[in-house]
């Protein structure tokens, strides 16, 4: 009689089981894969023209590349920031172990959303080479240092986003 | 359809979905690897014997990057974990709720009362 009582509420699970399915993470947005490739060749563009170094007094040349760079990229940023979060991740989220990891005050969904975190780290170079393009000139050594911060950064945004196609 | 079958069709999707899942990060985990060496190679480089052997400001902030990037990284990975695990879970229910289907509907239940997927979504 109890044998059969539990196959049935073992039945019983596996058919509510069946009948749901899940979201972990974000949708899909095919607008801001586009907007990260479009910028991500803009700014491999500025570095390559940058690359062999560039005086101070070259800055105002690319003062207006740097603006809209920044421009896009921190739209990017709050779109991917802005975004829906599915109910359950929202939920798993809030669960300690997931907050001492992966949140924080500025980012309270750092591990079902990550691109946000990479995308200010995109921000905070391109941001830093124009205040130094400006203030002393770029030099090789340090353009390499600043491409290869940036590529980093990208290709975490790049490879997160691309796989939310489902 | 038996049972034999839906648990055959289930480790087959549940095979397919985490082998592409494993594949993704290991490419991520081993692209960011050597993109972060080479980032804490140059920085050496250029703070022995380059420009940045006289600016500690500058040193400073590309260390901060190395930590940024290192830290953003292991997010990446455990988002990139959940969806494998999202995919995983979902592609066990689909084909598992196609199961109940054919055989509740072979019991005789209504076709309308059974989605072709399944109807709850989390």
């Amino acid at each position: 009689m109890t044998s059969a009582i539990w196959k049935r509420a073992a039945l019983l699970w596996v058919i509510v089981l069946a009948a749901c399915t899940i979201q972990l993470v974000p949708s899909y947005d095919q607008a801001l894969v586009e907007g990260l490739d479009q910028a991500n060749t803009e700014a491999l563009t500025l570095f390559a023209a940058v690359e062999s170094g560039s005086p101070a007094s070259k800055f105002s040349d690319f003062e207006e590349g740097y603006a809209a760079l920044i421009g896009k990229f921190d739209a990017l940023r709050q779109r991917a920031s802005n975004r829906q979060i599915p109910p359950l991740a929202a939920r798993l989220s809030r669960l300690s172990i997931v907050q001492d990891y992966c949140n924080t005050d500025a980012d309270p969904t750092g591990c079902v959303n990550a691109s946000p975190a990479s995308l200010e780290r995109v921000l905070q170079v391109l941001r830093r080479m124009r205040d130094r393009h400006r203030s002393n000139g770029l030099e090789a050594d340090v353009v390499n240092l600043f491409r290869t911060d940036y590529n980093t950064a990208i290709a975490q945004a790049l490879t997160v986003e691309n796989a939310l196609k489902r | 359809m038996d049972h034999q079958q839906i648990l055959g069709d289930m480790a087959d999707a549940l095979k397919g979905e985490l082998g592409d899942g494993y594949s993704t990060i290991k490419n991520f985990v081993e692209s960011q690897g050597k993109l972060l060496a080479k980032q804490a190679e140059d920085l050496a480089k250029s703070r022995l014997n380059g420009s940045l052997a006289n600016d500690d400001e500058l040193y400073q902030f590309f260390l901060e990057g190395l930590e940024s990037n290192a830290k953003n990284m292991a997010k990446a990975i455990v988002m990139l974990s959940a969806l494998t695990i999202e995919k995983a879970w979902n592609a066990i229910a689909g084909v598992l709720w196609g199961g109940i289907r054919s055989i509740l509907s072979g019991a005789g239940v209504p076709g309308n009362l059974l989605p072709q997927t399944p109807p709850i979504n989390l």
